[in-house]
């Protein structure tokens, strides 16, 4: 069950929804809230730096000071309101901070800034998909729903990271009234649509959910992510459920432009497993 | 929850022991029992037509069947015993196989003979399993003999991603031990930062309500250390379960310099459940 929920705050002030989201879904299933604030470590980080001054440093530390009061109280501010047990964790920004959150069932990450050009290597989102492995939920920024999961679009390429998606979702799954499963032909390979789809189905059905199978056919690959954006994005949907940067069997990349794109374009929240 | 457990069964006749393991885990969590069964595609024999006797295929195809008919009464001769569920599939590809094993929960597999270990690029089938399914797979040993599995649990702990995983894909067996043991191995002259050391993990175990209790062992700082104190831990605790992520460092590092998932695949005497 997803009841260990991660969030880490330090964008609460001007990106407050992935600490609300993850509030009410720790309502819903009686989960614990466990909030990282990554304070910056200003001994550790100036201490090889001579020309520093004295009085320099001390504004420099009053200055990080007060960033992790107001945060704080932005923090209590936006939780007080929820009736369920939440932890405060300040630590030093100078621990790795993908580490820290990884004894967690699900991470709750707001979307990339929208000014970000590129997803950076050094972003925290993509950190946390592909260092940490545990299911992460990406909150968009026109997210202003109470709930997702009604209506779950499940994104299926027969890999083992959309299998690990499935798994992580499936009470998210058993629980929505409406779940289509995507598989997208991406025309490279004349593939049979049936091809482990039947498996598929049969665990979800096992597993009480009743998913309908859709495709489409984005005609080549590089249109994948077009392709899988645009069902997305189609009103229909309020969560999307998809393996996130699959491996080949020499450890490059695949859907590499697919998860940057969502994490870019998405408009509903996306529970990505890599 | 484990609702769904998947086990190749080509190998019954001569290792019966993941099958029996795999029947009283569906039983204990009542789940259904997939037995798979992997046969050779007749359009895979195209081949011999280029110089071997077609008679030959043909043979061999008959046999093929009445070998898929000698495992299918082995296996539910096996699973009768007990009461679970089961399903069967007969696979004509591998990759297929491979399919069917992604869509479940948990897999059980036979620890390999040793002639099974072969060099790189002739992996186990074992290691194919935990590499490429990226589902929790429990390898029960040779010298199995049938005992209780996951009473006495050992989780290895070194804070990685695959660690957590492995702890995550355990927690019904976690959850209704009678103890578990988390160790966390310290090589010794090795720098260790205090973000290294299990960061949360006792707060994750407390609140999922696994009663546990952590220790720190040194190991040798020479090669094999790590694996050499695991195992003797493993064994002056009698433990019957080990719970370890599978594969954490590369794979190559691990078939060349030697690691924990291939000492256990190799060594161990008692059921391990690894996580990719």
């Amino acid at each position: 069950m997803l009841k260990e929920i991660s969030v880490c705050v330090n964008d609460i002030e001007q990106h407050p929804l992935a600490l609300v989201a993850a509030c009410k879904f720790a309502q819903r299933y009686a989960g614990r809230v466990t909030a990282t604030y990554l304070k910056i470590d200003i001994a550790n980080m100036i201490s090889g730096l001579q020309s520093v001054s004295p009085e320099v440093k001390d504004k420099a530390i009053v200055e990080i000071n007060e960033q992790h009061d107001r945060t704080k109280k932005m923090f209590e501010s936006l939780t007080q309101k929820f009736d369920i047990p939440i932890v405060w964790r300040s630590i030093s920004g100078s621990l790795n901070p993908v580490n820290q959150l990884i004894c967690s069932d699900i991470i709750f990450v707001n979307q990339i800034e929208v000014e970000a050009q590129a997803v950076s290597k050094d972003s925290l989102i993509y950190r946390l998909i592909l260092e940490t492995k545990r299911p992460i939920l990406m909150i968009p920024h026109c997210w202003d729903s109470d709930n997702f999961g009604n209506k779950t679009l499940l994104g299926w390429d027969n890999s083992p990271e959309a299998m690990r998606a499935v798994s992580a979702a499936l009470p998210l799954l058993q629980e929505s009234s409406k779940v289509e499963v995507l598989d997208i032909l991406d025309g490279r390979i004349q593939r049979d649509k049936y091809e482990g789809l039947n498996h598929i189905e049969e665990y979800l059905s096992r597993n009480s959910v009743l998913g309908k199978v859709i495709f489409d056919d984005a005609d080549q690959p590089s249109k994948v992510p077009g392709v899988l954006a645009k069902h997305c994005n189609s009103g229909e949907f309020d969560l999307l459920v998809i393996g996130a940067y699959g491996h080949t069997k020499d450890g490059k990349l695949v859907m590499e432009g697919a998860t940057n794109q969502l994490i870019f374009d998405a408009n509903i929240p996306v529970l990505f497993s890599h | 929850m484990y609702d769904e457990i998947f086990i190749c069964v080509n190998d019954i006749e001569l290792q019966p022991e993941a099958l029996v393991a795999a029947s009283k885990f569906s039983e204990r969590f009542s789940a259904v029992l997939n037995g798979s069964y992997l046969k050779l595609d007749a359009a895979d024999l195209w081949g011999w037509q280029r110089g071997d006797p077609m008679a030959l295929a043909k043979q061999f195809l008959a046999d093929q069947e009445a070998r898929e008919d000698l495992t299918k009464a082995e296996f539910d001769a096996l699973t009768q015993k007990y009461a679970c569920h089961t399903t069967w599939n007969t696979l004509s590809k591998y990759n297929d196989h491979l399919k069917r094993s992604i869509c479940s929960d948990i897999i059980f597999a036979n620890q390999p003979q040793k002639s099974d270990s072969g060099s790189i690029g002739t992996l186990p089938y074992i290691n194919r399993l935990i590499i490429e399914s990226h589902r929790p797979v429990i390898m029960i040993p040779h010298n199995w003999g049938e005992a209780s599995i996951g009473s006495r649990v050992l989780l290895g702990w070194n804070s990685s991603p695959e660690a957590m995983r492995a702890t995550s894909d355990a927690m019904p067996i976690l959850q209704t031990a009678d103890s578990v043991m988390v160790v966390d191995i310290v090589k010794e002259h090795m720098f260790q930062t205090a973000d290294d050391l299990s960061p949360g993990i006792e707060t994750y175990l407390n609140s999922k309500n696994v009663a546990h209790v952590l220790s720190v062992i040194h190991a040798d700082a020479g090669r094999n250390g790590e694996q050499l104190a695991f195992s003797k831990f493993a064994n002056d605790n009698d433990v019957d379960l080990i719970v370890v992520g599978g594969y954490g460092h590369s794979r190559l590092t691990e078939l060349i310099l030697g690691g924990m998932t291939k000492h256990l695949i190799e060594n161990s005497t008692v059921p391990v459940l690894f996580s990719h």
